[in-house]
């Protein structure tokens, strides 16, 4: 993110006060910047007390005070919701327009940044794959793995062999279905019922006394075999209620029991040995040592020869030999994110607890969690996501909630569920409702003939 | 006081601070204490009065009760203890230097109040650019530390660390947790000076912001305030303020220029409070025109 002060202010000044300006030029730039930012209210804060969101404008902002005519930017948007990235890409958009800045900008997952450029370069081991508008780059891709990551209506059109222009938006791909009869989807049901192995009754959590509460009377079950999928906005209570599954924070009303025992009989991290274990959000918390074998090696019991060769072979297994000489914190967000995963699993959990465990992953990583993932559930395992991602959750889930200030409004069978949303749900459905892959829907289309 | 130039309020609580301790006087330093009390009752809120209360009545008592335990100068004894003399000169000596250590730190709480860290680095930057600009970026990693000590706790309880319970597993645990800190904190360092770089650090010669304007009230206030020191300070440097409590009490005030002496530190130490209820006062004023402008207007579109 690359940050240095402690306020937004002095942040904001930092470039215009090393070019040359007088004070109060340099004064009118950090306000005129500040506006044109949206960032008047934030203008005291101190940069720790900012989301992540507001971090990574404040970071473009403070590029754009030193008056660039080139931006580059690295991953910009991997670590933000959904919705906080599609404000950073709309004011970086309105940059572009507005300021004719050149933005050069690195991402594995473009998806919906990918209708904004002008020009599309794409690198595989050091070379270039694709180079050209978007249109060409679509044509080329459509059979590299890279193409999963995709916007729909352009993987959709591919499908279709590529009729006309390249579709620039969910309106163009509705328009490339109205020329084709679309059958109705059928709805597959998930597994049902099994033991139960996690569940809180009643919970509720106030982080201060006055204010609102951040978890409002949840009842859940999470059971056996099943992947549970709980969606919503950014401070909806998802991390929070996480927290508290995992017995971080101490709830203040409610039960939770683990395999039928209360939280409180589990003494000296009782709950966490082959029972709970949670992914947290930035997955590189979980690395202490200085390489990631160490780290590995440290979580497993027993003594220290056969603990190496055991994590040796677990990383083996999981096809992460590679990262295992390596520096935690010199993995990218999607090794990092998979060597967590790992280490998390070594300690052999059987409800596991995962916090937006997509963030960072490009589409290749996430069909690998996805297996991850079942494989986990298929040996009888419980798995509880929270996540913002829709699109995974509909591929992965068995069932999925939907969090609302702390609460629980909705719970059902994925298809069901996103069937009804009209926003939480994955951009194929808002192409066509009800479908939740464009694979599902390229193979509907394909069966109910492509001729009007 | 938040809105005065922090050039300043700065000098001013530094010329404060230090007359309040070098002057020993017991009438100086009750004004000093009230006029610091008042501001202190006007900038906090009810939860931190009744805290600060809980520290500084006690801390005043214990102050006032011990110098007369101890020192068994002067020439009143009220009673005797094991034999020793518990005088009143030595009781007053005691409430004296209790009322100097809380008026000391009540001013040095407004101090931090007032004149905050932006505040601080602004008024330096000119003088010790670099220094300054240091300090910025030390003052972003403190809470950052905080909130990454307590990210890695979280994520590693689940994994096995803290799990014994015993205290030499917390402690080694701990240990871990701060290793690790440290080379993250380094990692972020390059991170920093990268980023520094990229923006032009180096290159050009530092022009700091000019966040703060000297606006009317300050060109008014800072010869005013300039002359009541240099009263005070005139005052304390011939004499007219020294006073002593052993063997008896002298007199406060011994020549014709200690009453003005007196008088200015008085009217220096109530500065703060009265500015604030100056502004105060004039912002009741100006709501009560806005609302009496305002009500025909809402009563004309009902």
């Amino acid at each position: 993110m690359g940050l240095v002060s402690d306020k937004v202010w002095s942040e904001l000044a930092f470039a215009p006060e090393l070019s040359g300006l007088t004070k109060d030029e340099v004064r009118l730039r950090v306000g005129e910047t500040a506006s044109y930012f949206g960032l008047r209210d934030l203008f005291d804060r101190h940069v720790e007390t900012l989301s992540g969101g507001e971090k990574q404008l404040l970071s473009l902002a403070a590029a754009a005070a030193g008056d660039p005519v080139l931006l580059l930017l690295d991953e910009p948007t991997s670590m933000l919701d959904p919705i906080a990235a599609a404000r950073f890409l709309d004011t970086l958009e309105r940059m572009r327009r507005d300021l004719g800045v050149t933005v050069l900008l690195a991402e594995h997952r473009f998806s919906s940044l990918y209708p904004l450029a002008d020009r599309v370069l794409a690198l595989e081991n050091g070379r270039v794959i694709a180079d050209g508008t978007p249109g060409d780059a679509a044509k080329t891709l459509s059979a590299s793995p890279l193409f999963g990551g995709f916007p729909p209506e352009i993987r959709l059109w591919s499908a279709l062999g590529c009729p006309g222009k390249c579709p620039a938006s969910i309106a163009d791909g509705r328009a490339l279905l109205t020329k084709t009869n679309l059958p109705a989807p059928t709805p597959t049901d998930g597994p049902t019922g099994s033991e139960s192995l996690l569940s809180a009754e009643n919970l509720t959590f106030y982080f201060e006394k006055n204010a609102p509460p951040a978890v409002t009377d949840v009842t859940l079950d999470v059971k056996a075999g099943r992947h549970l999928c709980i969606l919503g906005g950014n401070g909806a209570g998802k991390t929070t209620l996480l927290r508290l599954l995992a017995g971080l924070l101490p709830p203040t009303a409610g039960k939770l029991r683990l395999f039928g025992k209360p939280y409180k009989a589990y003494k000296r991290g009782a709950l966490y040995k082959e029972g709970v274990a949670l992914l947290p959000q930035d997955p590189s918390a979980l690395f202490l040592k200085s390489t990631v074998l160490e780290d590995l090696t440290d979580v497993l019991p027993g003594k220290k020869e056969g603990k190496e060769t055991a994590a040796r072979s677990a990383a083996e297994k999981a096809g992460l030999t590679g990262l295992l000489a390596r520096h935690p914190l010199d993995l990218s967000g999607g090794e990092c994110q998979r060597a967590a995963l790992l280490k998390i699993l070594l300690t052999k959990p059987r409800v596991l607890l995962l916090d937006e465990p997509t963030k960072g992953l490009d589409a290749e990583g996430k069909r690998a969690l996805r297996e991850t993932v079942r494989r986990l559930t298929d040996e009888g395992k419980a798995v509880v996501t929270v996540t913002h991602d829709v699109e995974f959750a509909a591929a992965a889930a068995d069932e999925c909630a939907f969090l609302f200030r702390g609460e629980i409004l909705s719970r059902s069978a994925p298809a069901d569920f996103f069937a009804k949303n009209r926003f939480y749900t994955p951009a194929v459905s808002r192409l066509a409702p009800g479908y939740l892959t464009v694979e599902a829907l390229a193979a509907a289309l394909r069966e109910g003939g492509q001729t009007p | 006081m938040k809105s005065l130039h922090p050039l300043l309020s700065f000098p001013y609580f530094v010329a404060v601070l230090a007359l309040t301790m070098l002057i020993r006087n017991p009438v100086a330093t009750l004004g000093s204490l009230l006029g610091a009390f008042c501001y202190w009752l006007m900038t906090t809120n009810g939860k931190e009065k009744r805290a600060d209360l809980g520290f500084y009545i006690p801390l005043a008592v214990l102050i006032t009760v011990a110098n007369p335990v101890f020192s068994h100068n002067g020439r009143t004894p009220l009673f005797f203890l094991n034999d020793n003399a518990f005088t009143l000169e030595s009781l007053l000596y005691g409430a004296f230097n209790a009322a100097l250590i809380v008026s000391v730190l009540l001013w040095s709480k407004a101090y931090s109040k007032t004149v905050t860290s932006d505040k601080f680095l602004y008024l330096f930057s000119g003088i010790l650019p670099k220094t300054a600009l240091i300090l910025s970026v030390a003052l972003r990693y403190l809470p950052m530390l905080r909130k990454e000590a307590r990210r890695l706790k979280d994520a590693q309880k689940t994994v096995g660390l803290y799990s014994k319970g015993s205290v030499t597993d917390n402690f080694l645990s701990s240990c871990k947790i701060y290793y690790a800190l440290i080379g993250r904190t380094l990692e972020n360092a390059v991170g920093t000076a990268e980023s520094m770089r990229a923006r032009g650090w180096g290159k050009a010669k530092r022009v700091p912001c000019a966040r703060y304007r000297f606006h009317t009230p300050d060109k008014v206030l800072a010869p005013v305030l300039l002359f009541l020191f240099v009263v005070v300070a005139v005052g304390a440097g011939t004499g007219s303020l020294t006073f002593s409590f052993y063997p008896a009490p002298t007199d406060p005030l011994p020549n014709g220029f200690s009453a003005f002496a007196v008088a200015a530190f008085w009217l220096l130490s109530f500065f703060p409070a009265l500015y604030e209820t100056e502004v105060n006062l004039q912002w009741r004023l100006l709501q009560s025109k806005i609302s009496a402008s305002a009500t025909p207007q809402r009563t004309k579109t009902r």
